[in-house]
């Protein structure tokens, strides 16, 4: 019978898929209870109050900034305030970098730096146990460049990120961040970068998933209709 | 009645209550899945977004900028992509101000040509202008720049992919840009996170219900497929020692 068929084919494709399909309800079942606002972090991190530039603030025009001639392309420049001294961030295509507003030395982000960064941007209750660089991509920073860690003694497990570059807050990372980081991962089986939900193994999953759905609600059409009218059971 | 049979009642009336969901959860899921993010989010709609910084031509002195304004927060210089023209612009404590990087002097307020030439040095489609709408009023700004509040300059262009590119009056620069394919994203993933309206809160209380009835009714599903395919009665039948 084809309804029969059908339905064989349903088990056999939802055996197959079965456990995704109860890996994304499972993983979604976390995201809906799982606070958004806990998840991001929202209240443990805030840039300070900007400060405005000082009349007597002795400034280089940026036309004399020391950019060598085989710099690249400039792609940004501002003037700003990092951790207290006022810098020049310059976005080339190569990279990012701070150099001093008032002589064009560079400024780089050290550890003491990276200290007094993060007392001036975190909001919890908790102290700051240590400040580390990572030069290179960690689970938490990813494509976010070297970065700043500095971790908190708070009971959310806080760690903010500043950028090496430009010392920046890159992120803000919690327990529960952590927690709804490991089932994005089964939610969007990127299992090495976690953020690609464009990768042939999900695709393939969803196809099949969406298969075995479709067909599961015709199937319950078909099993619920004819219950009525004849007896239902005699088919099982 | 035997767990089979709870776990077959189960599976088959939670289906039929969030069956639906579950449908749309899997096919918004999977467009979101099979299209690809950069280009939902329209990179390969617009170029021009940073052009080079002009270093090579001469600039009005920083202090005659910061003359007469005490509250300057930051300041950048960019480069208008349409005529390569130099600006500063300054981050103030009420707002941003762009001024003529050449002369020094304020630019004047952009209109509707020169916004209309900005979005066209941005825009990397085929498609001609069709309209150039300054949104005067947060409640005209639509609901896919959402978080944006008015005035905002909108510029729809007549392509296959419906563009809107959003500029602001201020700066001139490119605020965001919106396509069919990004709507249709959008509108999928109200459907899927079920905030039919904000589209951005996943705590709501209607995902918060379905959400696990559609667990337990794959978990049903799965216990299900696994007695039906007899590992169960085979190890059952062995143990009771049935042949």
């Amino acid at each position: 019978m084809k309804l029969l068929r059908l339905r064989q084919l349903h088990r056999w494709v939802a055996l197959v898929v079965g456990l995704q399909v109860l890996v994304w309800t499972a993983s979604g079942l976390m995201f809906a209870w799982l606070d958004q606002g806990l998840v991001a972090g929202e209240a443990l991190a805030e840039a300070p109050v900007p400060t405005a530039l000082p009349a007597a603030a002795d400034l280089l025009e940026p036309a004399r900034l020391p950019l060598a001639a085989d710099t690249p392309v400039v792609r940004a420049l501002e003037l700003r305030e990092v951790d207290g001294r006022w810098v020049y961030r310059v976005e080339t295509d190569a990279d990012v970098r701070l150099l001093s507003a008032s002589d064009g030395a560079p400024v780089a982000i050290d550890a003491a730096a990276a200290r007094r960064l993060a007392a001036s941007h975190y909001r919890g209750q908790g102290r700051l146990r240590t400040v580390q660089l990572h030069a290179t991509e960690t689970l938490e920073t990813r494509e976010l460049g070297a970065a700043w860690e500095a971790a908190f003694d708070d009971a959310t497990g806080t760690r903010l990120y500043f950028s090496n570059a430009d010392g920046s807050l890159v992120a803000v990372r919690t327990d529960a961040w952590r927690l709804k980081d490991l089932f994005w991962m089964l939610h969007t089986m990127d299992y090495r970068g976690r953020d690609d939900f464009n990768n042939p193994l999900v695709m393939v999953a969803g196809t099949a998933a969406a298969w075995v759905g479709l067909t599961g609600v015709w199937l319950l059409a078909r099993v619920m209709r004819p219950r009525r009218e004849a007896d239902g059971r005699a088919t099982r | 009645m035997n767990f089979a049979r709870i776990a077959r009642l189960g599976h088959r009336w939670l289906a039929l209550l969030v069956g639906w969901q579950l449908a749309l959860w899997t096919l918004s899921g999977l467009y979101m899945v099979v299209v690809d993010l950069d280009f939902i989010h329209g990179d390969t709609l617009v170029r021009n977004v940073a052009p080079p910084v002009r270093l090579d031509v001469p600039l009005a002195r920083l202090s005659a900028i910061r003359e007469g304004r005490d509250d300057i927060r930051a300041i950048r210089l960019r480069t208008l992509p349409d005529r390569g023209q130099p600006v500063y612009e300054l981050v103030r404590a009420d707002g941003a101000e762009l001024l003529d990087a050449r002369t020094g002097r304020p630019m004047p307020v952009f209109d509707a040509t020169r916004i209309r030439a900005l979005a066209a040095a941005h825009y990397a489609g085929s498609g001609p202008v069709a309209t150039v709408t300054l949104l005067t009023r947060d409640a005209d700004v639509p609901d896919e720049i959402r978080g944006r509040r008015a005035p905002v300059w909108r510029v729809d262009f007549d392509d296959w992919t419906a563009t809107s590119l959003y500029l602001d009056p201020v700066t001139g620069r490119l605020v965001t840009r919106r396509h069919r394919f990004w709507r249709w994203f959008d509108f999928l993933w109200s459907l899927h996170i079920m905030d039919y309206v904000a589209r951005e809160d996943v705590n709501n209380p209607l995902l918060r219900v379905a959400a696990p009835l559609a667990f337990v009714t794959a978990a049903f599903g799965g216990w299900l497929a696994f007695h039906s395919f007899g590992f169960l009665q085979r190890r059952r039948r062995a143990a009771r020692g049935d042949t």
